[in-house]
């Protein structure tokens, strides 16, 4: 079974739709059509919209549409709340954040929320190396919150991410968009990281989530480490067999 | 916020009208067979994935595929192997040579330019500001463009990154309007969805340079909003095919662009017709 650790709801008329049709109906046709069962959702900063419309999917897809909650770390204590308020009161899983609030990542902690964290940058770039010190410093300390690097730190910051990945137990690498864009990557991810580190992320609808299927298929990994990236790391880290 | 009928708008506009087919459509169902299809960037490690790469295995992928015709360049090291590039794919007569120059070497450059376009049959030059480390609207690399225009070849040059920003590529393809230049949109992001400053920067560049055209890779198609940005910015005969095998899969790249269900004529312009024009392809 094939789970995936960050998709988009959006609505129609978000640029990046490309005049595709958007909502949580959509969402799930493409995850039909990938195989996907369920997928960590949040919303576009693109669309106006906000976590209720994520909740409301759930609502309507709660096997298929798990919440990842979004908010702006800037507005201190009431994002906080906000973000206590989807977990305890919506059933949010996740929280998406950018490594800046500390607040934040102490209540994820606290909540056994794991927190996902868009990585990238260029590895030549002064402030990428900071960057990852950052998330590395987080992971450290908070040892039992997990962490996924969505992205894997592509395309410039791979070995940056990898680097990181393997100093911390609660670190881990989301496949998004390298398993379509660039598969042998993630070979490299599990190969230098562990497969039980490595977790498979669609994008969905922004990028074509069949292919990135296709692309860690193609690797053979093997039925053990295939299963891991798929599914069995995912049911792990969001505590899906408690 | 762009509403779709906007963006289509915008798209049909500069890609001419008709162009582009309802993304939503049928023309994905009724598209017929491509002509000769051309792939601007492949490359030919030794190794892949553990194991030995050459022309068979990355044919194998230009079959899957469906492309006939591949543009094939050596990797970036300090001093690019064309020779040893050039003995592999000697007896391939579907892969296209690309010469991989460093203008940091100075003259030497440009007669290894020379030499690979005339003595190993090159039909292109590669330069790779990012990883050998110039600026690409640098001083040096004019005698190597130079060259390229007396040889009559097309450049490809990365895209939207240091040393080769946006502007920067506006000032030395203005330079050289006899040359066409394609720039890699794959891996950075010069192009976004319209409305965008970066997206309206790249725009304003195409304007200013006809010679210049948008190189794709399975890192753009795979995201449909970058492909039709492309297009958008571009218009699709400014936009070619790329997939950067082995590291990107061809067919991935291929399912991307059929995924947007544009118009056959579009698709055809993308696929080859318009590298079949810049590599002077039969």
């Amino acid at each position: 079974m094939i789970y995936c650790c960050e998709s988009y709801l959006t609505l129609t008329g978000n640029p990046y739709l490309v005049g595709k049709p958007g909502g949580a109906d959509e969402l799930v046709k493409l995850f039909d059509a990938a195989g996907i069962q369920a997928a960590m959702t949040l919303i576009s900063s693109a669309d106006a919209a906000d976590n209720r419309t994520v909740k409301e999917a759930m609502e309507k897809h709660p096997t298929r549409i798990f919440g990842m909650c979004l908010v702006n770390s800037r507005l201190g204590q009431a994002a906080v709340d906000e973000f206590r308020m989807t977990v305890a009161e919506w059933g949010f899983k996740g929280l998406k954040h950018s490594a800046e609030s500390d607040d934040l990542v102490k209540t994820a902690a606290e909540l056994g929320v794991p927190v996902t964290i868009h990585s990238g940058g260029e590895s030549w770039n002064p402030q990428t190396k900071v960057f990852y010190e950052k998330i590395g410093e987080m992971a450290k300390s908070y040892p039992h919150l997990p962490i996924i690097m969505e992205h894997m730190g592509y395309r410039y910051s791979v070995d940056l991410a990898f680097e990181v990945a393997r100093q911390y137990p609660n670190l881990y690498l989301g496949t998004t968009i390298p398993a379509a864009a660039e598969p042998i990557l993630v070979k490299r991810a599990v190969r230098e990281v562990g497969a039980e580190k490595v977790v498979f992320g669609s994008n969905a609808p922004f990028a074509l989530a069949d292919l990135g299927v296709e692309g860690i298929r193609r690797l053979k990994l093997g039925k053990e480490d295939e299963q891991l990236v798929f599914g069995g790391n995912f049911r792990r880290i969001y505590r899906l067999d408690r | 916020m762009v509403n779709r009928r906007d963006f289509l708008k915008t798209a049909a506009a500069v890609g001419g009208a008709g162009l582009l087919g309802a993304f939503d459509g049928p023309a994905a169902q009724n598209r017929p067979p491509r002509k000769m299809s051309v792939d601007y960037q492949t490359y030919l490690p030794r190794l892949f994935d553990g194991k030995p790469f050459g022309p068979k295995e990355l044919t194998a992928l230009e079959d899957e595929a469906g492309i006939d015709r591949f543009v094939v360049i050596p990797e970036a090291t300090i001093l690019p192997d064309n020779s040893g590039l050039a003995k592999r794919i000697r007896s391939h007569p579907r892969m296209i040579g690309c010469a991989g120059v460093n203008p940091t070497f100075g003259p030497e450059s440009v007669g290894e330019l020379e030499r690979a376009v005339k003595v190993l049959g090159f039909r292109g030059v590669r330069l790779s500001p990012v990883a050998h480390g110039y600026p690409v609207d640098a001083e040096i690399v004019l005698p190597l463009l130079e060259k390229a225009r007396e040889l009559g070849i097309p450049v490809t040059i990365d895209g939207d990154a240091d040393n080769c920003k946006p502007s920067q590529i506006a000032a030395v393809v203005g330079r050289f309007p006899e040359v066409p230049f394609i720039m890699d949109t794959g891996f950075r992001a010069p192009v976004r969805p319209p409305g965008e400053p970066a997206g309206l920067e790249m725009k304003e560049v195409m304007r200013k340079c006809p010679n210049l055209y948008l190189g794709l890779t399975a890192l753009t198609t795979c995201q449909p909003a970058y492909l039709m940005s492309a297009i958008w910015v571009g218009g699709p005969e400014r936009v070619v095919f790329g997939s950067f095998a082995p590291s990107g899969i061809p067919l991935f790249a291929v399912k991307g662009i059929e995924w947007a269900g544009l118009d056959p004529k579009a698709e055809a312009l993308i696929f080859g017709e318009t590298l079949r024009k810049l590599y002077k392809l039969g």
